[in-house]
């Protein structure tokens, strides 16, 4: 299950977003050396405006483990900004109305089981759901090459939109998504998943529960939803976040290790309480308020 | 006289086809030429081209190509496994024995691939241009990509039917209601895999879609559900 954070709910991720913008300046600036902006530890860019749309995922202690940013392009775009010469001109115009641009993906996560396979999966299907609920036609990217093949794996129908360039230390390319009910069915019905497979909380005054705690509970709602909830482990261990699992990023490259990042979970799974219990399904982890 | 002919304002500006009637201009007169020409058609990139090669053969002849536009000469496909190397394909199969020398250049496979392919090229006579390398480097792993599928994908059994045994069951499995993603992985094949062998059954079925492909192949008694041998 992916969130989706927008302007209107981005109140409630406060922590978690700064969470993100963290994790990014950890992959993309000291991990993979690109020259972004950074403040006050954080990696956020122009593109992070109230335009910006996050789907992020979250492990049992509440820190993210899969993000990426969507965003119209009808003003700007990154790929326009700041790799035009990535774009074959034939292409004519690759950015509009109708297209949304998808940058600063990650995925920390891994594994072969089908409960792993089923939440990357949902990272791949998130954005175009998503997007092609707000009428948009196209996803456009600019990504490591060779990420381009685990994109069409995963069910992105991709197509090339320039020939492969050179940046920072990586070699990239540039390409767009189709977004269509067809896509959308074809990546569900290969690998399962519900639908929605994301939830976009409301703000609700007075609800004083967490937005994991909440998003758990609609979980239960849809069905096969809650199969991809993050799976409960016992307790955390203070060893690098990415330990054994092999993380990757696009507009982006493969994340070659997260430089030992220690983990800081704000919250615990409580397995033997669930939703018939108020869905008091997190509670504070040692050491945390 | 000459040979009449059409004229007509292509892609690729003016081209002239012989006709008998008669000489024809199509474009009318005082009609300025730009409001004549058709857009550009959409430029089909050779990185597409190798990400939708049908066959070893056509892969190899079209990464051939492909570098031969960069001044590399060659190209061969190995395997590494169990720290030894094996040659598969490509245009250059002399490079193998020269593979340690530095008249080779090794390009390393990309993620996520079950097994573990690099490309081989003839160095170039000449340093290439930090884009030209970039170019290289990137059709290289678009190429083993696509060369890590179509291997997976060749490693099937054919059977009584114009469906191999992989198609079957993946369309009996998907019947039975069993996500593809879950069926390629017990058969040992990466999702994309998967995904081209049903692509693959619908024209040997003469169908245009997987729902047809089922029905049509359930009407003919072909879905397999269960096959033990891979745990099915």
């Amino acid at each position: 299950m992916l969130h989706i954070v927008t302007k209107r709910n981005r109140e409630l991720y406060r922590d978690e977003m700064a969470d993100l913008f963290r994790i990014r300046k950890t992959v993309f600036v000291d991990d993979l050396g690109w020259q972004l902006p950074v403040t006050n530890g954080l990696e956020i860019d122009r593109y992070d405006d109230d335009r910006a749309v996050y789907g992020l995922a979250f492990d049992a202690a509440g820190r993210v483990t899969m993000g990426a940013r969507y965003r119209p392009t009808d003003d700007h775009a990154m790929l326009t900004d700041v790799f035009p010469h990535a774009v074959d001109p034939r292409f004519g115009p690759v950015t509009g109305p109708e297209v949304w641009e998808i940058t600063r993906g990650m995925c920390l996560e891994s594994g072969r089981q089908p409960h792993n396979l089923m939440r990357r999966a949902i990272q791949a299907l998130a954005p175009i759901e998503y997007a092609l609920a707000h009428g948009v036609r196209w996803l456009i990217a600019f990504a490591e090459v060779r990420l381009v093949p685990l994109a069409i794996a995963m069910g992105w129908r991709v197509e090339l939109l320039g020939e492969p360039t050179p940046f920072g230390e990586g070699v990239g390319i540039a390409f767009r998504i189709e977004v269509s009910e067809d896509a959308v069915r074809q990546i569900r019905e290969e690998f399962g998943l519900p639908t929605p497979c994301y939830v976009e909380l409301a703000p609700r005054p007075g609800d004083a529960r967490d937005v994991h705690s909440r998003a758990a509970e609609m979980a239960h709602r849809v069905p096969g939803l809650a199969a991809s909830l993050p799976r409960a482990t016992a307790g955390w261990s203070a060893t690098c976040c990415c330990a054994g699992r092999g993380a990757r990023g696009w507009t982006l490259a493969p994340w070659r290790g997260c430089g030992g990042m220690p983990a800081r979970p704000r919250r615990q799974w409580n397995p033997r309480c669930g939703p018939e219990a108020g869905g008091k399904r997190w509670r504070s982890a040692p050491g945390r308020a | 006289m000459s040979a009449p002919a059409i004229r007509e304002r292509n892609f690729n500006g003016e081209c002239t086809i012989p006709d008998p009637s008669g000489v024809v201009e199509l474009m009318p007169a005082g009609v300025a030429p730009s409001s004549f020409v058709r857009p550009d058609p959409k430029p089909v990139l050779p990185g597409a081209l190798l990400l939708t090669a049908p066959d070893i053969a056509a892969l190899t002849d079209r990464l051939a190509e492909t570098l031969a536009h960069e001044g590399v000469g060659g190209h061969l496909c190995v395997r590494l496994a169990d720290g030894s190397e094996t040659p598969l394909f490509g245009d250059r199969p002399a490079l193998f024995a020269k593979r340690r020398s530095a008249q080779v250049r090794r390009i390393a496979g990309g993620l996520g691939q079950r097994e573990e392919l690099q490309l081989l090229v003839e160095a170039p006579a000449t340093p290439l241009t930090r884009a030209a390398e970039a170019r290289l480097e990137g059709y290289a792993q678009l190429y083993l990509a696509r060369a890590a599928l179509l291997r997976e994908k060749a490693n099937d059994i054919a059977t009584g039917c114009p469906l191999s045994l992989r198609q079957r069951v993946l369309l009996g499995r998907m019947l039975a209601g069993h996500p593809l993603a879950r069926t390629a992985d017990a058969l040992g094949i990466s999702v994309a895999a998967a995904r081209s062998h049903l692509d693959d059954a619908l024209p040997a079925l003469g169908v245009a879609t997987r729902a047809e492909a089922v029905a049509k192949a359930a009407r003919c008694g072909w879905l397999i559900v269960s096959l033990p041998s891979s745990g099915l």
